[in-house]
C-alpha cells in the first residue's frame, strides 16, 4: 500500500480522496492555486503545495507542476479526482513515466474509450449494442445524408473528441442536416482541436442509466450495479440515484455482464462507469465511457456499503480486488443532489461570494460530501459543485422523504444555491412515480423555479421583516442616547438587567 | 409602531407595541402571539407565532429587507405606517423598481455584448454573455428599452453589480 499520495484536484472531491486515504492510514498531499490558500481541502490535508495562479489552465492543469510537487513531496501515487486532468490519457501517461502510480485506469484505454467513435468501433467488435449510428467520421454531407436516412431522423451529429453535453446537435429533418454538420465539425475544431465528427440515431426521452465497474490490474473486473441519472439539466446531471426505478435484478446481471465485457475489451483497469442509453421497450445501448471516479459514486457506495475511492487507491497500489461479483449485493435505495452554486430564481446564473452561514443536515441515513464551511469563498474559477448530498432509504419512498427533510436542514447563506430547486423536483409527481427521462426538466421545470407565493407564508415574511424593522430602530435609539441608552446602563445597572430580562422575555 | 409590509404586490399592517417589556403584535388588526430569539446575530431568527417555530434568515439591504424561509428567499418592502399614509394623500404613487441599467448579477469575464448604442431591446431579448464558472450566462433584459450606452467590452474582466449596459 501507499504511504503517500497527491490530489491533483479541489473542492468537494478532494475532500472525499483526502478522507479515504485518512482511512487507509496514507498522508494526503493537497495543491492549491491562489485563490484556494483557505479552501478545506487545503486545510484538512496532512500537506498543501502551491501550484499557481488561481485560473486552472495555470494550476490544476499544469501536469508538470503537479508532478514536480508529487516528488518533491515524496508522493507514490497522484489521485485525478474528476475534471481537470482525470480523463486526460498524456497526463496519465507522464505521471507514470516520471515512475509514479496515476491512480485510474491505464492511458492507453482513457485515450481508447476518450475517442468515441473508437469507443464505440472497439465495443461493437466485442459485441454490445451501441446507439444506432457511424463509427467511421463523416466525409461529406451527401454521405451524412445517406446515413441520415438509413438510420432515420431526429439524428445526432456528435464530435469525435466531445464529451459532456458539447459538441452535439439535434437534427429533426433532412433539410437542416447539411448546416448543423457545418456547425458541428466547426465547433468541434475549435473547442476540442479536432473536427472529426459522427451520427447518431436520437432517442426520444431516453434513460440515463450507468454501470459502476472495478478492475485490478490482474485482469479481474467486476459491476457494482446501476445508477440512474436521468435528472439533468443543459446535459449536466442534477439528482441521481440507485438502483434505477426501471432496473430489476435480471436487466441489472445483463448489463453489469456487458460493462464488464465493454471494460474488458477496452483493456480497463480502477474504477470506471459505462453509460447506456435505456429505451421505453427497456432496451440498453452503449453510449460512451467515463473513465474516472463519478461525481455520483456515493450513491453506489450507500446502496452496496463498498468505498469506491478506497478501493481506487487499493487498486492502484497493486492488490487485487478486495470483493468478488458474488459479495455484492444492494441495500435500499440511496439518492444523491448535486448542490451547485446556482441561483434557480434567477435562470441558472453562477452565483460566487462568501458562504455566511453555513449548517449541514445530519440524522438517519444522510451523508454529505461537500468543501465548504462557514467563511468560506466560493471563486468563479471552477466548477459551480460545491456539494453533494446524499441519502439512503429502506425504499426510494423513504429515500425521497429523508431528501427532502436533509435539503430542508440544509442552510447555505451568502451564495444562492439549487436547494430549493431540489425540493421542487422531488414534490413532482413524476419524479415520485419514478417516471424519469433525461427531458425531465425541460418538459417539467421549463420556466426554472416555480414560484408560488402562498398567502400564509407571506403573511410571516411581512410580520418577521417588520419585527427585524423594530428591533433595528430599537438598537439604533439605544446606541445614540434614547432612553436605553448606555450611560443610563452605566449609572444603574440593576435597573438596566431588570429590563434586560424583560426584554430576553421576546428574545433581544 | 405600524409598519406597512409590501411583498411583489400585496401589503399587509403591523403594528407593533410594547408594554412593560413585552411585545404586542397585530397582524392586519388581528393580534398574534409571538416570541423570537437571535439564534446566531446579525441574521439568524427563531420565531414562534402562536408556537409555530419558524427558522428566519433576515438580511436588511439599502431599500428592502430579504427574508429567507423554507429554503426560499422573499424581498419586504417596509414603510412607516404614517409614511405611507402622507404618500398616499399626496398622491405618490408606489414606485415600482424601476432599473434603468443591466448589471451583471456575478463577476466574470464580457464574452460578448449583443446590443449596440440605439437599439431597442425587449424584455427578455440577450443583452450580453458573461463567463463565470466555466459557463456562458446570457444576460437579459428585464423591461423594454432604448440603449443609451454599452459601459463594457468584450474580453473585459467585471465584478459582481457593474452597469453593463445603460438604458435611456
Amino acid at each position: 500500500m501507499f504511504k503517500k499520495i497527491l490530489i491533483a484536484n479541489r473542492g468537494e472531491i478532494a475532500v472525499r480522496i483526502i478522507r479515504a486515504c485518512r482511512e487507509l492510514g496514507i498522508k494526503a498531499v493537497a495543491v492549491y492555486s491562489e485563490i484556494d490558500r483557505k479552501s478545506l481541502h487545503v486545510r484538512m490535508a496532512d500537506e498543501a503545495y502551491f501550484i499557481g495562479p488561481s485560473p486552472s489552465t495555470a494550476s490544476y492543469l499544469n501536469m508538470e507542476k503537479l508532478i514536480e510537487v508529487a516528488k518533491k513531496a515524496g508522493c507514490e501515487g497522484i489521485h485525478p479526482g474528476y475534471g481537470f486532468l482525470a480523463e486526460n490519457s498524456a497526463f496519465a501517461r507522464k505521471v507514470e513515466e516520471q515512475g509514479l502510480v496515476f491512480i485510474g485506469p491505464p492511458a492507453s484505454a482513457i485515450e481508447l474509450l476518450g475517442d468515441k467513435m473508437a469507443a464505440r468501433k472497439t465495443m461493437k467488435k466485442a459485441g454490445i449494442e451501441v446507439v444506432p449510428g457511424t463509427e467511421e467520421p463523416l466525409e461529406t454531407e451527401e454521405q451524412g445524408l445517406k446515413i441520415a436516412r438509413k438510420i432515420g431522423f431526429p439524428i445526432l451529429i456528435k464530435a469525435a473528441g466531445g464529451g459532456g453535453g458539447k459538441g452535439m446537435r439535434v437534427v429533426r429533418e433532412e433539410k437542416d442536416l447539411k448546416e448543423a454538420m457545418r456547425a458541428c465539425a466547426s465547433e468541434a475544431k475549435s473547442a476540442f482541436a479536432d473536427a472529426r465528427i459522427y451520427i447518431e440515431k436520437y432517442l426520444e426521452k431516453p434513460r440515463h442509466v450507468e454501470i459502476q465497474i472495478l478492475g485490478d490490474k490482474f485482469g479481474k473486473v467486476i459491476h457494482l450495479g446501476e445508477r440512474e441519472c436521468s435528472i439533468q439539466r443543459r446535459h449536466q446531471k442534477v439528482i441521481e440515484e440507485s438502483p434505477s426505478p426501471i432496473v430489476d435484478e435480471k436487466m441489472r446481471k445483463k448489463m453489469g455482464e456487458t460493462a464488464v465485457k465493454a471494460a474488458k475489451a477496452a483493456g480497463y483497469y480502477n474504477a470506471g462507469t459505462m453509460e447506456f442509453l435505456v429505451d421505453s421497450d427497456k432496451n440498453f445501448y452503449f453510449l460512451e465511457a467515463n473513465t474516472r471516479l463519478q461525481v455520483e459514486h456515493p450513491v453506489t457506495e450507500m446502496v452496496t456499503g463498498i468505498d469506491i475511492a478506497k478501493e481506487q487507491i487499493r487498486i492502484a497500489s497493486g492488490s487485487p480486488l478486495s470483493y468478488k461479483q458474488e459479495d455484492v449485493s444492494w441495500k435500499g435505495t440511496a439518492i444523491e443532489c448535486r448542490i451547485y452554486a446556482e441561483d434557480p430564481e434567477n435562470n441558472f446564473l453562477p452565483s460566487t461570494g462568501m458562504v455566511s452561514h453555513y449548517e449541514e443536515p445530519a440524522g438517519p441515513g444522510i451523508r454529505v460530501d461537500a468543501g465548504l464551511y462557514e467563511g468560506c469563498e466560493i471563486p468563479i474559477y471552477y466548477d459551480p459543485i460545491i456539494g453533494k448530498l446524499i441519502t439512503w432509504g429502506a425504499n426510494r419512498d423513504e429515500a425521497i422523504q429523508r431528501m427532502k427533510r436533509a435539503l430542508s436542514e440544509y442552510h447555505i447563506s451568502g451564495v444562492a444555491t439549487t436547494i430549493p430547486f431540489h425540493i421542487q423536483v422531488l414534490d413532482n409527481e413524476k419524479f415520485k412515480r419514478g417516471e424519469l427521462s433525461t427531458h425531465f426538466i425541460q418538459e417539467e421545470f421549463s420556466q426554472g423555479l416555480k414560484v408560488t407565493l402562498e398567502e400564509d407564508e407571506l403573511k410571516m415574511v411581512a410580520l418577521f421583516a417588520a419585527l427585524a424593522e423594530y428591533q433595528n430602530k430599537k438598537r439604533v435609539q439605544s446606541a445614540f442616547g434614547g432612553k436605553n441608552s448606555r450611560v443610563q446602563e452605566k449609572e444603574n445597572p440593576w435597573k438596566m438587567e431588570g429590563r434586560r430580562r424583560g426584554l430576553r422575555r421576546f428574545g433581544m | 409602531m405600524k409598519y406597512v409590509a409590501r411583498i411583489e404586490d400585496k401589503n399587509y399592517q403591523i403594528d407593533i407595541t410594547e408594554a412593560d417589556g413585552r411585545l404586542e403584535v397585530k397582524l392586519n388588526g388581528k393580534p398574534i402571539s409571538v416570541d423570537f430569539a437571535q439564534i446566531k446575530p446579525p441574521n439568524f431568527f427563531s420565531f414562534l407565532v402562536d408556537n409555530i417555530s419558524f427558522d428566519v434568515e433576515i438580511i436588511k439591504n439599502s431599500e428592502s429587507y430579504w427574508v429567507n424561509m423554507n429554503g426560499r428567499k422573499y424581498e419586504c418592502f417596509l414603510e412607516d405606517e404614517k409614511i405611507s399614509r402622507l404618500k398616499d394623500i399626496a398622491g405618490f404613487k408606489k414606485e415600482i423598481l424601476q432599473e434603468k441599467e443591466l448589471k451583471t448579477p456575478m463577476p466574470g469575464l464580457v464574452l460578448a455584448i449583443e446590443v449596440k448604442e440605439g437599439d431597442l431591446v425587449k424584455t427578455g431579448q440577450g443583452v450580453a454573455i458573461i463567463e463565470a464558472m466555466k459557463m456562458e450566462n446570457e444576460l437579459k433584459a428585464k423591461f423594454d428599452g432604448k440603449v443609451k450606452k454599452v459601459k463594457v467590452k468584450p474580453g473585459q474582466a467585471v465584478d459582481k453589480d457593474e452597469v453593463l449596459v445603460v438604458f435611456e
